[in-house]
């Protein structure tokens, strides 16, 4: 029998879009269930969790923190992690990378002062994306796909969290014609491209 | 048999679990360091501009987790069912989180800044994880299961660099204490602990 998903997370992409969209592309049904900020399910919620954290994903009898051990247990369990061993260290190292970036773009969200907000902003535009992109560039193939020639987690990933960027910088793939191709065949494919439709729009 | 090659700096860092691993499997491998002088020119060589990296067959693999993950399958030490391994990634996942804190604590260079920081990691953040972690550990000193996992030995090497700061951090931990003592001795491991570079990091 199927098991039945139950995520658990804010009214935000977050850190639980990556599980969404790779539920998304898997086709795979679930649960999508969603707490205002300072909500009062949140606060009587939290102590009965694993670590008093947000995203959860309750799986049968099991339940999971940690958003990107969360990811990482969906895209084993829909296919999406990688054919080999030596495959899904391939996509893990993929994942982990970004995480390099989105500890920037935390940081710029994070920032009061405007001032200060810009010149991070100029940071990441001027040096850091640059080094990261040609990074990765190189990690993708021509066909848009960092492992293999078909989609896994990893270009999922990587789409997730471009997501973030483009919004500030919408060229930031000019030049970068794997990556490109990358987010082109993750926003193509049928499942995402449906949730990126039908998904609630919020702020982050 | 693959041949891996494992190169990092010459301490244990970020490159140590990677190690442990390796020694718990019996798994042969070539441990480079480099000295901080040869990093630059390696820099360019490497995926992300990192270290450490893992070459399997000439294939050069980055991120110490993901490369960790791997070793920890090849060895055996992953988690036996799919729901097991992911207890065992989101005990990583935590254990890491306080890592983040503890490096915060270690790597403040002002003084007064460092003491205060010391103390609010040894008065809320630690004994906040102690507690939760102790929980999450069962009375034969496991985190996942009735054996040894990579979150085991995990839980293992960042005690050791965790009392160096914290000496007694364990005492009055009865379950955790036992998951270290599972892990010293394990043979692999125990080896590895009389042989290992002696570093201070």
């Amino acid at each position: 029998m199927a098991p039945k998903y139950r995520l658990v997370y804010f009214n935000v992409r977050g850190r639980a879009e990556l599980t969404r969209l790779l539920f998304a592309a898997a086709g795979v049904e679930y649960q999508d269930e969603r707490f205002e900020f300072g909500s009062e399910q949140w606060k009587e919620l939290k102590p009965k969790t694993p670590m008093g954290q947000m995203p959860l994903l309750y799986v049968d009898d099991v339940t999971l923190c940690q958003s990107l051990t969360i990811a990482r247990y969906v895209a084993r369990a829909t296919g999406l992690a990688g054919r080999s061993p030596l495959d899904e260290a391939r996509a893990d190292m993929i994942v982990d990378g970004l995480a390099d970036l989105e500890k920037k773009l935390l940081a710029i969200f994070n920032e009061k002062d405007e001032e200060k907000k810009g010149e991070l902003q100029k940071d990441l535009a001027g040096s850091f994306l640059p080094q990261f992109l040609g990074n990765y560039e190189k990690l993708a193939s021509a066909e848009g796909f960092f492992i293999g020639d078909s989609m896994t987690w990893a270009d999922i990933a990587f789409f997730n969290t471009l997501g973030w960027v483009t919004p500030m910088d919408p060229a930031v793939l000019d030049g970068f014609n794997n990556l490109a191709k990358v987010v082109d065949n993750v926003q193509s494919q049928p499942g995402v491209a449906r949730w990126l439709k039908e998904r609630p729009l919020t702020k982050m | 048999m693959p041949s891996y090659k494992l190169t990092y700096f010459n301490v244990r860092g970020r490159a140590e679990l990677i190690r442990l691993l390796f020694a718990t499997g019996g798994i042969p491998y070539e441990d480079v360091r480099i000295g901080r002088d040869k990093w630059p020119e390696l820099k360019p060589k490497t995926p992300m501009g990192q270290i450490p990296i893992l070459e399997v067959d000439g294939q050069v693999y980055c991120q110490s987790m993901a490369i960790a993950r791997f070793v920890a399958r090849e060895a055996g030490l992953l988690g036996e069912s799919s729901s097991d391994q992911a207890r065992a990634d989101m005990l990583l996942d935590g254990g890491a989180e306080v890592g983040e804190l503890l490096k915060e604590v270690v790597l403040e260079k002002d003084a007064s800044k460092r003491a205060e920081k010391k103390k609010e990691f040894s008065e809320k953040s630690l004994p906040h994880f102690l507690t939760l972690y102790e929980g999450f550990a069962n009375d034969s000193g496991h985190f996942v299961g009735e054996s040894l996992t990579w979150a085991d030995i995990s839980f293992f090497n960042m005690m050791d660099f965790l009392t160096a700061e914290f000496p007694s951090a364990l005492d009055g931990y009865d379950k955790l204490s036992k998951v270290i003592e599972n892990v010293k001795s394990n043979p692999g491991i125990a080896k590895w602990l009389k042989e290992r570079p002696v570093t201070d990091h």
